[in-house]
């Protein structure tokens, strides 16, 4: 395998392509698309930080992601986006405290 | 080889990404996050983690695009051809998307450079997906339960929204 910040960079590339998208593009689906890319990008990061550290939780936050991002699906519709941009917010919320975690852990 | 894997898989992803938020037909759009999809899911397999790789499969590549796909025929595509790609700030959500990206990877690059750490690179990929089930019914019980919960307020949700809707036409 490459080195983790090769997969960071490519994480880090597939959420400003969602970015943009989400952005840019005016038809709602399409929109709704480039908010799974970034998701599919945060989750490939937790995927990362789960396979360094040897340690299952990574890949269980990923998981809770897909499950809160189908619920986004289920009341597709005028509620959809809220749920998609909450579930984003969360989704920031676990990669900045593992990212926390992770540099305390090196300090001490 | 592994790595060489990995940079086809990178590579490619970020090609049908960028192809996905740019093209034209949303029904192309889609079959470019497909490809995304099963790109990403070739990184996780790579990574170990070949739980997260089955359900990016069946769940994102088979449930929710086929929905999406659904969604899209049943609206007119041609009329959405028809209009502009992008709004008129378009500019401005390149300049986000990029300075995003570029931003993202400085923090993350500098900390974390050090690679995994040699017992958790020996110890990867073995017996992973029972990890998982052990995490998810043990210390993770809990929040397991609230998403189940979070799932079935979201259905009764969704057949209060379409109830309403079709008592009112």
């Amino acid at each position: 395998m490459p080195p983790l910040h090769v997969v960071f960079g490519l994480s880090c590339v597939l959420f400003g392509i969602g970015m943009f998208g989400f952005l840019a593009r005016r038809n709602i689906i399409l929109m709704l698309i480039s908010i799974e890319v970034m998701l599919n990008a945060v989750n490939l990061s937790l995927a990362a930080f789960s396979w360094q550290h040897d340690d299952p939780r990574g890949q269980v936050m990923a998981l809770f992601v897909i499950a809160v991002a189908e619920i986004g699906r289920a009341l597709f519709g005028p509620y959809a986006l809220p749920f998609e941009i909450a579930s984003l917010i969360l989704l920031a919320a676990i990669v900045g405290a593992i990212v926390l975690a992770k540099k305390k852990a090196g300090e001490s | 080889m592994a790595q060489s894997v990995f940079y086809y898989l990178a590579i490619a992803s970020v090609l049908s990404a960028l192809l996905a938020v740019t093209r034209r037909n949303p029904v192309h759009s889609m079959l470019w996050v497909l490809s995304l999809f099963m790109h990403v899911a070739g990184i996780f397999l790579l990574l170990g983690a070949e739980f997260l790789a089955a359900v990016q499969v069946i769940v994102y590549a088979g449930a929710i695009l086929i929905f999406y796909l659904f969604v899209i025929m049943l609206l007119d595509v041609p009329d959405e051809e028809r209009g502009d790609r992008f709004g008129a700030h378009w500019k401005f959500a390149a300049f986000a998307g990029l300075s995003f990206a570029a931003l993202a990877g400085l923090a993350h690059m500098s900390p974390l450079s050090e690679g995994p750490t040699p017992e958790a690179a020996a110890g990867a990929g073995e017996g992973a997906v029972a990890e998982i089930g052990r995490a998810l019914f043990g210390p993770y019980a809990l929040p397991f339960e609230i998403a189940s919960l979070v799932l079935l307020a979201a259905i009764i949700g969704a057949i209060v929204l379409a109830k309403k809707k079709a008592g009112e036409s």
